[in-house]
């Protein structure tokens, strides 16, 4: 690792898939560092050139979202010789852990704020690529923010913005499947409530992505 | 000595496998023969593979109840992969369990292939509740329980790794099936040539990875400024990488504490290493499934068939039509609930 002047790497806090967590200080702010650390499985080139080109998207994806007004943390530095992502700490609870110790109600309320918060990603043509319950954080407050950006995109097309809301409609499935029906709903209500008309089509091709899927059978499965 | 243990005849029937396996109720498997079609050119053709299933299934049932010291009348139970493989396939692994099963009157089971192969990894490998990496020719999927199914949480949104691996095997003049062959050139090279790398959240694509492949082969600089170890070396390197990604995802998504890897691909090497490195690092309990019960095999069907008997008993004749299609999320699990 090299050496940074003004960064205090304070303690891990978790150590994630692809990056390891540090709650540190940057001058006398509370920060969060991101470090895509060396994955050893793989070669050292591929290795280097997935971690960097992560690291540098990431950091843009935050900094240009975080202007449409999508709650996400900010952006402090990116280090590219050490792969860092310098952002603000927030702290909170995933949204995967929070979800079954909260009402109906709450849930709900929950869903369809982040239903309106990937409305206005995609109205302003961002694509998260990773939405899980896992990269959504919930606050104390009850603020959500959205992190992890890694393999987020640009893009105007309707298939990728269908393709993020199936990712989080699987994801809901697999992990969270005695809620899936309430929470999806109301995440897709959130969505067309600030899309607007322009969102059908996008709901519409969920549809078509899951029956291009694998061994997909026509009547749909109910749970 | 008379026997009091009760015995399944299990029978795998989806793709280039005619795997038939005797064993008893406790999951000791007796024996397991394999009958596996392998074409002098081309890949697969279901056709072809149906006309070899059909000339050799009673052989290879003979052969396999005579291995484990029995007689047809021994048998209690009959278990047959239901799906999903090849249409042709399935209809006559069914045809002749249907027959055997009215003829003798001996209990019949359908049962998923893919949850076949997790419920064999789970008895041979002692795992009790593994992140499952399955990795063959038909399939490449990262499923865990949850929510009382096996849940799929990545999987391939086009070709399986294996069908890639050997698709691109074929095309560089290699015998089916390539894969053995192109893990033994990747060993010979060090030279990575970029190729890419298409992971969208914890789902994968080949096809991309596999255009690219061959066109380094068709190009003109092949064998001047690489050569096919090269390529068969980066071919692996990413693919395998992009397979470990995932999985590593998955692991820290579900919080599982073992890893199993399985199917016909697991026997590479190179991949083994990979996915023995990610969960030594999130101090998960690592196992691969030996090469006789992760490729396809009747013993998987069997066990499976088993553990489905035990719970909700056997199928009416009416419920064992084949699915060629069907998602291994889309089967009940009583024996774990």
């Amino acid at each position: 690792m090299n050496y940074n002047p003004v960064i205090d790497l304070g303690r891990i806090i978790y150590k994630g898939a692809e990056a390891t967590l540090y709650k540190g200080k940057w001058f006398d702010k509370e920060i969060l560092v991101k470090h895509r650390i060396p994955k050893k499985y793989r070669i050292e080139e591929l290795d280097k050139k997935l971690r960097r080109t992560r690291t540098i998207i990431e950091g843009k994806m935050l900094i240009s979202i975080k202007k449409c007004n999508v709650p996400v943390p900010q952006v402090f530095e990116v280090d590219l010789n050490n792969n860092w992502i310098i952002m603000k700490y927030i702290k909170g609870q995933k949204l995967k852990d929070l979800i079954g110790k909260i009402d109906k109600s709450k849930r709900k309320w929950y869903f369809e704020q982040i239903g309106k918060y990937i409305a206005f990603m995609h109205k302003n043509d961002f694509i998260h690529g990773d939405l899980t319950t896992s990269n959504i954080i919930i606050t104390k407050n009850k603020k959500i923010f959205f992190v992890d950006f890694g393999l987020s995109t640009k893009s105007t097309k309707t298939e990728d913005k269908s393709v993020d809301l199936h990712l989080i409609k699987r994801v809901l499935l697999s992990t969270h499947g005695q809620y899936f029906e309430e929470c999806f709903e109301s995440l897709i209500n959130g969505y067309k409530l600030e899309y607007g008309s322009q969102s059908d089509e996008i709901i519409d091709r969920i549809e078509t992505i899951e029956a291009r899927g694998r061994y997909i059978e026509k009547n749909k499965r109910k749970n | 000595m008379k026997l009091k243990r009760k015995i399944c005849l299990g029978i795998e029937c989806t793709a280039h496998t005619f795997g038939v396996s005797i064993l008893d109720f406790d999951g000791n498997v007796l024996s397991i023969v394999n009958d596996t079609y392998i074409p002098e050119t081309g890949g697969l053709h279901p056709r072809e593979v149906r006309e070899h299933h059909l000339e050799c299934f009673d052989k290879t049932i003979i052969m396999a109840i005579t291995q484990a010291n029995l007689s047809i009348k021994d048998i209690n139970l009959i278990a047959f992969s239901q799906g999903p493989g090849l249409g042709p396939v399935l209809r006559v692994g069914a045809l002749i369990v249907r027959f055997l099963s009215q003829k003798l009157k001996i209990p019949l089971v359908g049962v998923n292939h893919c949850i076949g192969h997790i419920e064999i990894g789970r008895l041979k490998c002692g795992v009790k509740d593994p992140l499952t990496l399955y990795v063959s020719g038909g399939n490449t999927i990262i499923s865990a329980f949850e929510s009382e199914r096996y849940q799929i949480f990545g999987e391939t949104l086009d070709i399986a790794v294996g069908n890639f691996i050997d698709s691109f095997a074929r095309d560089a003049g290699l015998q089916h099936p390539g894969g053995p062959k192109i893990e033994k050139l990747a060993q010979k090279s060090k030279k990575y040539i970029p190729l890419p790398y298409v992971v969208k959240g914890m789902d994968l694509s080949f096809t991309g990875l596999y255009t690219a492949a061959k066109n380094l082969f068709k190009s003109k600089d092949y064998n001047r400024k690489y050569n096919l170890s090269d390529i068969a070396y980066s071919l692996q390197e990413t693919a395998f990488a992009m397979l470990t990604e995932v999985t590593e995802r998955a692991l820290a998504h579900t919080n599982k504490t073992e890893v199993l890897l399985t199917g016909g691909v697991a026997a590479n090497k190179r991949l083994q290493e990979m996915i023995a490195y990610i969960s030594n690092e999130h101090n998960a309990k690592y196992k691969v499934v030996p090469l006789k019960y992760a490729g396809d095999n009747g013993a998987m069907i069997g066990w499976t068939g088993i553990l489905k008997y035990k719970e909700v008993g056997a199928d009416d004749i009416e419920d064992t039509m084949i699915n060629p299609k069907w998602r291994m999320d889309n089967v009940e699990i009583p024996w774990r609930s």
